[in-house]
């Protein structure tokens, strides 16, 4: 990455002037290309860094405008960023960054005038959400998907969200993702799906809210009432079992890197990859998909 | 590509909704030529990469047969040398070991009953430890010569048939020409179906290759001025840069047109000019394919222009003829240049010429399509406003720089009404920075879902030799023009052009 321009502004009608400026004025002949708006509600300092980080990350492949709205008690105020990368080829892919400040009541005015006409936008809510409904209402309207993460907003507020218009998907639910491929795989074969017909409760060391949330996937997607029991305090999950008759299928971490194994209903255990994605991955992933994501919105219902 | 995975006949609800792009159906790769130099280049690094992409099936595993003797220990070796030499991205010490536990090897010659017969009690025991119940693509990483014994020795030791699917991938060349291609398919047809036969043609796996199909398909707005009554004529160029460089035996028996002509000029032709497919799916890509191959008249002596590079300069260094290349003998007539006038005999391109031309030893390396525009009916300014004033022209750049740039008139910014031709510049690379997959990447992949679409299916490589065929028979006499390296061919090319009152683009 190049390295990244940054000017601040009071005055919010200079941002998308400056935005210009940074882009080198928009040279003639220049063809600029944004793929999505993603607003990000960053409540604390923290979470702009974070998302700073993140958005270094994948920015690059995903040429995007990035609003990130702090509730303050000041003044208007904007910090503008311009970054871009440089492709093997020498050319250059560019992101913006608009950091704003402002009292809740008026950041969605300021995030309306700062799109990026006629594309996808996004919103990354980071952080609890029952202080911030009203924002979060009233941004919902402006966008996409909802982007939450389920181990910091709480799952009952993320199955609320969900229950409203908007769609939604979260970041936690992202993070199951290999632990989701490796039991499906103990699903493919025959005797191994009939086992998961026949299950009777699902056994997770790991958070509990993941652990609620991988119930509420094999409940809902194998229509049957199954049992959660969670232990552990660690943050991230380490071992699922699913129990059914005689048999436990298991899939579990070894060690603290990324092997595991799988063990169906044969016994015989397989080494499967479980890795610990980043956020920014994670992010990047929710970004590419643009619809509504059914299984994760019955697992969320499911999952209660 | 779209994924048309074979799943097992029960449905597995565990999968609705898994973001994997990837396989997941349990699968033996078996790579025949382990040791060679294609597989250490391109198909290890492309196995490693998908498998750090997280796109290989969950149970998987490689098993490579080579005439080498080696242990599969020393084989992971020779696999980790292999992928440090050539990945695109570094090796991950810690996915490491994951990934050497997928590699098994199996030595044995190619022409062996008893060595088929103990790779396929290997791949047996690999099924039980591996989970991956009997599922085989078989690739033949080996020179084209040996592909009709090792199928014939894959039929008798029942390779083909497995308790599971089998796929076999062949690398170009499909033949030498018509009749050895009828041969060499009738010889592999004999323990597969065409169904089960992938035939690579790495240059359809490229990212800006199928971009061509997204360009086409997913935009309503130039399909409608995509026929004879808008386009004039479209260009065509592979040029590389490079000479024949160390394959010069191989080079003196394939000549420009089996090497580019018959195979990837071809099929980048057909993506351009055949019609929508009803889906993006394997046998409606490739109908719509060949029926435009069907609707191609056959290259003529008349219509085409051959020629060979002398001396020159490429990029400011000097390079020497092709006749004084290592391992070229002295009096080649090979063609390491071709340019030709194409006709298409259907509704939408009758009329319309496509003008290819491919070669080595050209002014820079760049493949890109042109589509030219016809003029205005009429230009309603002054005389002098446009005279300047080129026509629209569309062009797709697949290497280097791949990106889309359209040529249009604008105003220019005088006193008085000056009309300028100005280009429209997108770069692929400006708005994705993506990790690109490389071709080998995502045709294996591709084979591992059973998605045949970007391979060539056997009607289209036969129409492909009907079309070359007659010209390499008149090529036989006769001798190639000189061009002097780093031009952009033999003057005869320009003329080929110059008289239907056209001329080259220059890329």
């Amino acid at each position: 990455m190049t390295a990244p321009d940054t000017q601040a502004v009071t005055d919010l009608a200079g941002v998308e002037p400056l935005l210009a400026q940074l882009r080198g004025g928009d040279r003639s002949g220049s063809v600029r290309a944004t793929t999505l708006n993603l607003v990000v509600h960053a409540p604390t300092a923290e979470d702009v860094n974070a998302v700073a980080d993140a958005l270094t990350m994948i920015a690059g492949s995903r040429p995007l405008r990035a609003l990130v709205v702090t509730p303050s008690g000041g003044e208007a105020r904007a910090t503008v960023t311009s970054s871009c990368w440089l492709g093997d080829g020498g050319q250059e892919v560019c992101s913006e960054q608009v950091v704003i400040e402002a009292e809740p009541q008026a950041l969605p005015s300021a995030v309306v005038g700062l799109l990026v006409p006629d594309l996808p936008v996004f919103l990354l809510w980071m952080g609890g959400i029952d202080g911030g409904r009203p924002l979060l209402d009233e941004l919902a309207e402006l966008v996409t998907r909802v982007i939450v993460d389920s181990d910091a907003c709480g799952l009952e507020a993320a199955i609320a969200l969900a229950s409203s218009s908007v769609a939604v998907s979260d970041i936690a639910w992202a993070r199951l993702q290999p632990w989701r491929e490796a039991l499906a795989m103990l699903a493919d074969a025959p005797a191994g799906l009939e086992a998961f017909r026949h299950s009777i409760g699902i056994e997770v060391r790991g958070p509990e809210n993941e652990a609620l949330l991988l119930a509420g996937w094999l409940r809902s997607r194998l229509d049957r009432q199954l049992g959660v029991e969670q232990s552990g305090r660690g943050r991230a999950v380490e071992r699922v079992g699913v129990h059914s008759g005689g048999h436990e299928l298991v899939v579990e971490r070894s060690g603290r890197g990324e092997l595991g194994h799988a063990t169906g209903v044969d016994g015989v255990a397989r080494p499967v990859v479980l890795p610990r994605h980043e956020f920014s991955r994670l992010l990047g992933a929710e970004l590419d998909q643009l619809g509504a994501d059914r299984v994760f919105e019955q697992a969320l219902s499911a999952a209660s | 590509m779209s994924v048309k995975e074979k799943r097992p006949p029960h449905e597995n609800p565990l999968r609705a909704g898994l973001r994997v792009g990837g396989a997941s159906v349990p699968t033996v790769f078996v790579i025949f030529g382990a040791s060679g130099d294609l597989a250490q280049r391109k198909l290890l690094p492309a196995i490693y990469n998908l498998a750090v992409r997280g796109l290989l099936p969950p149970r998987f595993a490689v098993v490579g047969y080579a005439r080498t003797e080696m242990t599969d220990e020393e084989y992971r070796n020779f696999a980790k040398a292999a992928i440090e030499s050539h990945s695109r991205t570094p090796i991950d010490e810690h996915f490491w070991p994951a990934f050497a536990g997928l590699l098994r090897y199996q030595p044995g010659g190619f022409d062996d009953d008893a060595h088929f017969h103990a790779l396929a009690e290997m791949l047996e025991r690999v099924d039980a430890e591996h989970g991956t119940e009997g599922n085989r693509v078989y690739y033949l990483s080996t020179p084209s010569s040996f592909f009709p014994v090792i199928v014939q020795r894959m039929g008798a030791a029942k390779l083909n048939r497995p308790p599971g699917f089998a796929r076999v991938v062949i690398e170009k060349p499909f033949g030498h020409d018509l009749e050895s291609a009828q041969e060499l398919a009738e010889i592999v047809h004999r323990p597969f179906k065409e169904r089960q036969i992938y035939r690579i043609d790495h240059y359809l796996g490229k990212e800006t290759v199928q971009n061509i199909f997204a360009f086409r398909f997913a935009n309503a707005i130039f399909e409608p001025v995509w026929n004879n009554s808008y386009v004039d004529h479209v260009q065509i160029t592979v040029a590389e840069s490079i000479g024949v460089e160390h394959r010069a035996q191989f080079y003196e028996e394939t000549g420009v047109v089996r090497d580019i002509v018959q195979n990837h000029l071809l099929q980048v032709l057909a993506l351009v000019a055949m019609e929508p497919p009803a889906a993006f799916d394997a046998d409606p890509v490739r109908d719509e394919k060949t029926k435009l191959l069907r609707a191609m008249r056959p290259m003529t002596f008349e219509n085409t222009v051959r020629g060979q590079y002398a001396k020159g300069y490429v990029t400011g260094a000097p390079a020497d003829a092709y006749t004084e290349e290592p391992g070229v003998p002295a009096g080649s007539t090979t063609a390491t240049f071709v340019a030709a006038k194409l006709e298409i005999d259907n509704w939408r391109w009758a009329g319309t010429p496509f003008y290819v031309r491919a070669g080595k030893r050209l002014a820079k390396r760049v493949t890109e399509i042109a589509v030219q525009f016809r003029r205005p009916p009429h230009l309603p300014f002054a005389a002098d406003a446009a005279e300047h004033l080129e026509a629209n022209s569309l062009v797709l750049r697949i290497q280097p720089d791949e990106g889309i740039s359209l040529r249009f008139g604008a105003k220019a910014p005088t006193p008085t009404l000056s009309i300028r031709s100005v280009n429209m510049d997108f770069q692929y690379g400006s708005s994705f920075l993506a990790d690109v997959p490389e071709a080998y990447e995502t045709l294996i992949l591709d084979a591992i879902r059973g998605d045949g679409t970007l391979f060539t299916r056997q009607d289209g490589v036969e129409r492909s030799w009907e079309i070359c065929d007659p010209l390499l028979e008149q090529w036989l006499s006769g001798q190639p023009q000189l061009y002097e390296a780093g031009s952009w061919g033999p003057d005869a090319a320009d003329e080929l052009l110059s008289r239907d009152g056209r001329r080259w683009r220059r890329p």
